[in-house]
């Protein structure tokens, strides 16, 4: 008679030397050595607490929320009322403006989610991020190929100290510390870029550009050079080009975000 | 001017920017295009609205990884035997549960 067969390794007990290794890999945080080493209870209280991702994910979106609020209030609001700096007249204004207020619901979303567990929300939040990393995109790479190709001090600020005014804190955290935050938030956090969302960015971008229109016929200047009308056909050309930027960039970042996706959903 | 301060446009500049006249087909052509890209985007909205899967408040939230919770947080050591016998008989707490 054959010999039924042998229950695989995994199935069987624990050997005892796998249980004694066990007993010795796992914290001995017994109630005596809390007692006399209290130091010790906390520290891995600490790290079994603080070291959870989603706590850590959460307490990154707070501090950059917590970074735009200070944009908003500092440079937007104070600097603009005391010099009449530019106050939301250009289209990385808009979006870091967006980048907090998204960054305020994630965090809300990672450290409170019982609180904030609103599907709504949720939805409207996810549509903002995809409309917040293309807009991004394009006026980072907009603001350096302007730095490059373009320089435009005296229209900027009104003075000519090239290449200075593209170096003020304000404008390399709308041109560069905000790419950097989208990437973290990326590679850490897990909110995906619906195909859905690429509508919703070109109507953030028509908006952007109907303001622009009325600061041309209230002041007469347009915030971008290459934008206004009295620039001619190429202005028509620039706009054009805009909107098909953030098409591109829409996809490009789509691209990135499935692939992260399909990486994660590995078993 | 002093080169520390911003430029502040006078009242007149304003009012001389303001009033001047643009060419009205440059004007025409920002308008159709502008038009054309906010129907493309609201055709686009249309046609890929039931495409959108809702996106769950859970997941807007976590981390990447197994539900956003490091090997520091899980209470067992993870060793080979571990994590074999977690797919034999997933725990009820277990990150793959």
């Amino acid at each position: 008679m054959p010999r039924p067969p042998r229950p695989s390794r995994i199935a069987r007990r624990p050997s005892g030397c796998y249980r004694v290794a066990r007993r010795l890999s796992t914290p001995l945080l017994t109630r005596g050595t809390k007692k006399r080493f209290p130091f010790l209870f906390l520290t891995t209280f600490f790290f079994r607490s603080v070291l959870r991702r989603r706590f850590a994910l959460g307490l990154g979106r707070l501090a950059v929320f917590a970074f735009a609020v200070f944009f908003v209030l500092y440079h937007l609001c104070y600097e603009n009322i005391k010099h009449h700096t530019d106050g939301m007249e250009y289209l990385s204004d808009w979006t870091f403006v967006l980048l907090g207020a998204v960054f305020g619901m994630f965090s809300a979303f990672s450290l409170a989610p019982e609180t904030f567990a609103s599907e709504n929300v949720a939805d409207l939040a996810v549509v903002a991020h995809s409309v917040m990393w293309p807009t991004n995109i394009l006026s980072t790479i907009g603001a350096w190929y302007s730095f490059v190709f373009f320089p435009q001090c005296v229209a900027l600020e009104g003075v000519d100290n090239y290449p200075w005014c593209y170096l003020e804190w304000y404008r390399l955290s709308e041109h560069g510390l905000n790419m950097i935050m989208l990437g973290l938030d990326g590679y850490f956090g897990n909110v995906p870029i619906r195909r859905g969302d690429l509508g919703h960015t070109l109507v953030f971008m028509a908006v952007y550009t109907v303001w622009t229109w009325y600061l041309q016929f209230t002041t007469g200047k347009c915030p971008y050079v290459m934008f206004d009308f009295n620039a001619g056909w190429e202005s028509v050309a620039w706009f054009n080009a805009a909107m098909a930027g953030v098409v591109v960039a829409f996809f490009l970042v789509k691209k990135a975000y499935d692939a992260r996706d399909a990486k994660n959903a590995k078993p | 001017m002093n080169t520390m301060d911003d430029y502040i446009p006078s009242d007149a500049e304003v009012v001389e920017g303001a009033s001047q006249k643009r060419p009205a087909a440059i004007l025409v052509a920002h308008l159709i295009s502008m038009v054309l890209w906010v129907a493309f985007a609201m055709y686009d909205i249309h046609k890929h609205a039931a495409g959108n899967r809702a996106v769950s408040p859970a997941r807007v939230g976590a981390a990447n990884g197994k539900l956003g919770v490091t090997r520091y947080a899980i209470p067992r050591p993870r060793s080979a035997m571990t994590r074999a016998r977690a797919r034999v008989s997933p725990r009820p707490n277990s990150a793959r549960a």
